[in-house]
């Protein structure tokens, strides 16, 4: 059967890790969507402050089914 | 610097490249046997040695080496800063900082250095930053026949490293305590192994308008013998200053 997909990508951060920040990313996402396969993390970066990191923020690519029947 | 550049990570990687204003870009692999995030920290401290400006770090690879079974977590990552954006006044016509980099290391505490400092200081506003290369022991013994390093001397050498380590840490110390009296920046690093190595790591990631060697008398000096003054002023394009410091 011939499928559509969404692509949807967010920025989770974290003050602990990359781990940490991509799954609040996902956990943001699965508020309102259903059916998350497999997140994929596509960025990871710093933010540093006086010469410290203060967050670590991972980029994830989301895709679900496209439903069109909605 | 309380004044941070607007724009920063928050806008993602490139969003912070408002126009006409120049970022740098150094690339930092570090290592560290718990995580990655240690290791991008490792990274961002170490960058934070030379540059007190860092805007940003973008992870660029990850790996993981194994270390005689044990797995060393590898990061490199990208690290931007704007560019003279202190050093360079607005106009980019004149330099309103200048930026010196100082290398010493057994005469950081004598007066001639700083005294030297002072005069920089006098002439216009100066940022320093000190280098202090401390040489590297190397006392592995390997066993002629197997090529082997045996690990108790493996150990020690660690341990004499770590000595050396702490030891210039302390000069650098001191220095900065007696610095605390000048009211200008000052960021510094103790750098094992080569002094023209590490120079010139630090020359990669900033930028300088003179290099100032200070130096054991002649004779003692292991610097003048290898004539590190030449050969830093042969590899960077900026005037080089040395001279005979003392002891503390």
């Amino acid at each position: 059967m011939d499928s559509v997909y969404n692509v949807i990508e967010l920025i989770g951060t974290s003050s602990e890790s990359w781990e940490q920040a991509a799954t609040n990313a996902v956990a943001e996402a699965s508020r309102t969507l259903s059916d998350l396969r497999v997140a994929e993390v596509i960025e990871q970066d710093m933010v540093i402050e006086d010469g410290q990191v203060v967050l670590f923020r991972s980029k994830v690519r989301l895709s679900f089914k496209h439903d069109s029947d909605g | 610097m309380a004044e941070r550049p607007s724009g920063r990570a928050h806008d993602g990687p490139t969003a912070g490249l408002v126009d006409g204003q120049v970022d740098k870009v150094v690339r930092i692999v570090a290592t560290s046997s718990t995580s990655w995030e240690d290791a991008a920290r490792n990274a961002v401290r170490e960058a934070a040695k030379t540059v007190h400006d860092l805007r940003y770090a973008r992870v660029s690879e990850q790996d993981v080496a194994l270390h005689n079974g044990t797995p060393q977590f590898r990061i490199k990552v990208e690290l931007a800063f704007q560019l003279d954006r202190n050093r360079v006044d607005a106009r980019g016509l004149g330099i309103r900082v200048r930026r010196v980099l100082v290398v010493a290391n057994k005469t950081l505490a004598g007066d001639r250095l700083l005294a030297v400092v002072r005069k920089r200081l006098d002439e216009m506003p100066t940022e320093f930053h000190v280098l202090v290369p401390q040489p590297s022991p190397t006392s592995v013994f390997v066993d002629p026949a197997t090529g082997l390093s045996d690990p108790s001397s493996q150990r020690a050498h660690l341990e004499s490293r770590t000595i050396a380590r702490a030891e210039a840490e302390e000069r650098l110390a001191s220095f900065r305590a007696l610095f605390a009296d000048f009211d200008t920046v000052m960021t510094g690093e103790v750098a094992l192994g080569d002094p023209v190595v590490a120079a010139h790591r630090v020359m990669q990631r900033s930028t300088f308008d003179e290099i100032v060697v200070s130096t054991l008398p002649a004779g003692v000096s292991k610097w003048l013998k290898l004539d590190l003054p030449t050969r830093l002023g042969r590899s960077f394009d900026v005037p080089v200053t040395s001279f005979e410091g003392q002891r503390s």
